[in-house]
């Protein structure tokens, strides 16, 4: 991070550090840093509300929160209030991230705030939905169809773009069903990531329906990562990979495969033999138990990236 | 801090680069640990560093620190130079496991200071330029506050609330949503 000073160089602008531990017993030290170090300090808390609760702390708190470069909201209640959050600060510099999880899976939500993200995000857009899973006569009740749809508005200056719609398949069918989400100009996206593919499933091609539209979309990814999930019960299963007759040209691929035991030969070549233009692959195997691995690890990844925006 | 030392004087003199604090203590630091600092590798770069950097904002005693840390870190950077890592992905970081964890211990250690120290050590990164510290240090006040109510970090960092109660009443109405 730059001096705030600006300029100057190494002349001594600020008092001389001074030397610690000496009392200076009620001296506001904390307050008497530059404002980029503050918002860096901000930056490090968990989630963008924590930093905004600073803003009462005192009028020299009360604007830096809105100088962040990078919001993430945890478990936002509503979509309209991320909008107000969003559109509020015009000062701002653009947004190199905006991250959201969310329990509200109603496209309205996701809807209320989207376009407002596009305006300001030029960085990267992550969106978890965490709805858990329902079950498949709850489902029914859900009306799923009559929930209204989402339009991708168009990210004109965003680097990339990561919906994570739900853990579970059904969410995906829930929520997101490819007819409710329409994909603006997103093109060549630098890289997305899909949700869990099934290998194998009772209910036959329906599954992985999602996954396989959303890649229609795309005719160039220049990084995919694919996880690949085998069930442990494969008895009456249908095998699915044939579903997949063709990918976007993809320049890096990750495969994450939960093989439960089975043999992962046949499956994880499938989408290989697709990748001509493959430069590198990553390939990551979890066997029986890997699945809560993989969300632990999803979320370190996820942190990680979020502590160090790109 | 140590000089050069051991025999070939002359091949590391080369690379070495003196750091004058506030109250004149000169510190001789090789070219890799020195550059973590932003700011001092611009000046290496301009070359700029004949006869020593002077560090008017730094005395020596957080200076001493901030080479520790510079010194250790820079021996991780080297050692991940080998491995390209065009894939960030969370697989790739288990490689060099280990080493970060001793990093992390590292880390930790190195930020058992007092409050008037850690923000000596802050300012000095910042106007150094070094990211690594600036983050580590920051990420230590930050969570130093979370979780914390405004009256408690007022508390904690002697912060004086001059806003009139109905300018704070207002601040909490628009941000309503980040009480909840």
């Amino acid at each position: 991070m730059a001096q705030s000073g600006g300029g100057g160089g190494i002349a001594a602008k600020r008092e001389k550090i001074s030397s610690s531990g000496a009392g200076a017993a009620a001296e506001d030290r904390l307050s008497a840093l530059p404002d980029d170090v503050l918002v860096l300090i901000l930056l490090h808390l968990d989630t963008t509300a924590g930093a905004a609760r600073t803003s009462v702390l005192s009028r020299r708190w009360r604007h830096l929160w809105a100088r962040l470069p990078v919001l993430r909201f945890h478990l936002a209640p509503d979509g309209h209030r991320i909008r107000e959050v969003l559109g509020a600060h015009d000062l701002r510099p653009p947004l190199r991230w905006i991250s959201v999880t969310s329990e509200d899976s109603a496209p309205d939500s996701l809807g209320a705030w989207l376009p407002e993200a596009a305006r300001c995000l030029s960085g990267y857009l992550v969106y978890t939905n965490m709805v858990p899973r329902v079950d498949e006569e709850e489902e029914e009740e859900d009306q799923v169809g009559e929930r209204g749809a989402v339009q991708l508005p168009c990210f004109e200056n965003a680097s990339g773009i990561n919906l994570n719609l739900g853990w579970c398949h059904s969410e995906w069918r829930d929520s997101y069903d490819p007819s409710s989400v329409q994909l603006g100009n997103l093109v060549q996206p630098q890289r997305l990531k899909t949700d869990l593919f099934l290998v194998h499933c009772e209910h036959g091609s329906g599954e992985n329906r999602c996954i396989l539209k959303l890649l229609q979309q795309f005719r160039f990814i220049h990084i995919l990562n694919i996880t690949l999930a085998h069930l442990q019960d494969i008895n009456d299963s249908q095998y699915l990979m044939g579903d997949v007759a063709m990918l976007p040209q993809i320049r890096f691929l990750h495969l994450t495969v939960f093989n439960q035991g089975h043999s992962l030969g046949a499956s994880s070549f499938h989408p290989l033999k697709m990748c001509t233009g493959l430069r590198e692959l990553s390939f990551v195997l979890h066997g029986l138990g890997g699945l809560r691995s993989c969300v632990k690890r999803y979320q370190a990844f996820l942190d990680q990236k979020q502590a160090i925006p790109a | 801090m140590a000089s050069a030392g051991s025999g070939d004087e002359k091949a590391a003199a080369a690379a070495m680069i003196t750091l004058i604090s506030s109250d004149n203590e000169k510190f001789e630091v090789t070219e890799a640990t020195a550059t973590l600092s932003q700011t001092i590798r611009h000046m290496i770069e301009d070359g700029c560093t004949d006869g020593g950097v002077p560090l008017p904002n730094v005395t020596s005693k957080i200076l001493a620190r901030v080479i520790e840390y510079c010194k250790k870190h820079a021996t991780a950077a080297a050692g991940e130079e080998g491995s390209s890592s065009s894939f960030s992905d969370a697989a790739f970081l288990e490689v060099d496991r280990a080493f970060l964890e001793e990093l992390e211990e590292f880390d930790d250690a190195f930020l058992e200071v007092d409050r008037a120290t850690l923000f000596d050590l802050i300012l000095a990164a910042n106007y150094l330029d070094i990211k690594g510290l600036l983050n580590l240090t920051c990420q230590k006040v930050a969570d130093s506050v979370k979780g914390k109510t405004p009256e408690q970090i007022r508390e904690m960092y002697n912060i004086v609330n001059d806003l009139t109660p109905e300018e704070e009443a207002e601040i909490r109405r628009e941000t309503q949503w980040a009480f909840e």
